[in-house]
């Protein structure tokens, strides 16, 4: 087995695009979170989004015409984290030259609802209008679930395996655990791993209707992300995606790539939908196990987590979140580990939580802070044991082993652990 | 419109679906569309952004012929010659 670590990350946020921005904006508390008037004319309960703003001129920049012609929003932040992730890994990348066949490295990325705008926007009422002739080429390729995965690979040459896993909100954890598996069977030296979600009120309708989006804080859509607080009504969703190159050891130290932090390991399972798990919640003992599972993969205890990077939505999954956490942990409120939810900052991007929140875990570790966990100055009753471990500020804070948890639709989970890249480390 | 006319319109329109190992410079009707690295793919888009601009229907026939930007050029004023007649 090969020792994984990240030497490459990407990002296309609601608060920020791009890494030092990402990271300028955790460290304030900026949230991305603003009102959709799309929402409004579709007369949705919540108004309110995460939907990353993206600089035209990026876009153009970083792709010919003839691509930007064919990409859907899921596509583009797939696309612009993996070029970022790319070059951050120290490899070229010029979108006027293509570049030979990579057979070392390959992509793991994963959607949750992929090229819902395709669907809403354009397959569906030109098909309906019966104007099918005149949609063009191009409808497969962004509506395909595999769409984000074969657009990187594509655009990178990869070729190692290139897939998309899909499980609902844990499908960016997920991705990035599978691709860990891949590297430290040592079946490719690389691997981008990450995930997307576009951004559709189609999409987002579908959550409206079953009333667990935010619709409270229309008018004030800083405030309507709400993880931890006794007035979180609901969660508000978003879009982006997040990418990581997750790379040997061997490899990265071979190539001099800078090493931002090790992959320990993790788990992913079901709770089987039974003793309190359903299509949409999750039963207790699978999370817990899928914890547990994690700590024995990477090799350590829950005493030696010092900081989470939680799912925690803003719905009535948070206590219970917490309360499994306690458990599989083995660890008392007091000594609970530092947790806060990037959620409340960015909203839920559903199949791209787990993978921009797998990039601010990893931007938090190495550099040694924690941001603010926003809105939940009104701590939830069922929380307040723990109130020490939740900060209302960006402060420092020397981390040394992370846990991500994600958790989605279908009673699946999925965790990982990440370990400082430091002196230690590197001598053996 | 004459054949230089539509050899420009039908060059324009193709720099759009050039892809990233395109030949940019020595255009010319002998260009093959494997030169501009035009995705096969892509002559679908290229047909109805023809049609748009010159105003005229291409049959899905003449689709597979299309080799060269000499080809397109000799549909479209084909087609825009036999409009006019």
């Amino acid at each position: 087995m090969h020792r994984v670590v990240v030497t490459g990350l990407g990002i296309v946020a609601p608060n920020a695009t791009g890494i030092p921005e990402f990271t300028k904006a955790l460290r304030e508390g900026r949230s991305g979170v603003t009102f959709q008037p799309r929402m409004n004319e579709l007369r949705l309960a919540c108004q309110v989004a995460g939907n990353p703003h993206i600089d035209p001129a990026l876009v153009e920049a970083t792709f010919l015409e003839s691509t930007i012609r064919v990409m859907n929003s899921s596509m583009t932040y797939a696309g612009l984290a993996a070029v970022e992730c790319w070059r951050d890994a120290g490899f070229s990348y010029e979108r006027d030259q293509r570049s030979d066949v990579d057979w070392n490295t390959g992509a793991v990325i994963g959607t949750g609802v992929g090229g819902m705008d395709t669907v809403a926007d354009r397959l569906i009422p030109m098909t309906n209008a019966g104007e099918a002739r005149r949609m063009g080429s191009a409808m497969p390729e962004q509506y395909m679930s595999s769409a984000p995965s074969a657009f990187v690979g594509g655009l990178l040459g990869l070729g190692g395996q290139v897939t998309t896993v899909s499980s609902a909100c844990a499908s960016g954890t997920e991705s990035i655990l599978q691709a860990f598996e891949k590297v430290r069977a040592g079946q490719l030296k690389r691997m981008l791993a990450g995930s997307s979600e576009g951004a559709s009120p189609h999409a987002w309708a579908g959550f409206d209707a079953m009333r667990v989006l935010s619709r409270a804080h229309n008018d004030a859509p800083e405030k309507a992300s709400r993880p931890l607080s006794a007035s979180a009504g609901g969660f508000v969703p978003a879009a982006g995606g997040g990418v990581l190159m997750l790379e040997s050891l061997e490899s990265a130290q071979q190539r001099g790539a800078r090493i931002h932090a090790e992959v320990l390991g993790g788990w992913a399972n079901s709770g089987g939908q039974r003793n309190g798990g359903t299509i949409t919640a999750s039963n207790p003992e699978g999370v817990q196990r899928c914890i547990r599972q994690t700590l024995a993969a990477a090799c350590v205890k829950g005493s030696d987590i010092d900081y989470i990077n939680g799912h925690l939505t803003a719905t009535m999954g948070d206590p219970k979140e917490i309360a499994n956490l306690l458990a599989a942990l083995d660890v008392k409120p007091d000594t609970f580990p530092l947790i806060n939810s990037t959620k409340s900052l960015i909203g839920h991007g559903l199949g791209a939580s787990g993978s921009m929140e797998c990039v601010a875990t990893v931007l938090q570790l190495r550099d040694g802070f924690v941001h603010a966990s926003i809105n939940c100055e009104d701590l939830h009753s069922q929380v307040r044991d723990i109130q020490r471990s939740i900060p209302l500020a960006s402060k420092c804070a020397k981390l040394s082993t992370v846990l991500k948890v994600s958790f989605g639709f279908g009673d699946v989970n999925a965790c990982i652990i990440f370990k400082l890249w430091g002196a230690d480390n590197e001598q053996g | 419109m004459n054949r230089d006319e539509i050899r420009e319109g039908v060059l324009k329109l193709l720099a759009k679906f050039a892809g990233r190992g395109a030949k940019k410079t020595d255009l010319s009707e002998a260009t093959t569309l494997d030169e501009l690295d035009v995705n096969s793919a892509r002559m679908i888009d290229i047909v109805l952004d023809l049609e748009d601009q010159f105003g005229v229907t291409i049959d899905d026939s003449n689709t597979p012929k299309l080799k060269t930007v000499g080809d397109l050029v000799s549909l479209v004023d084909n087609l825009v010659n036999a409009q006019k007649a």
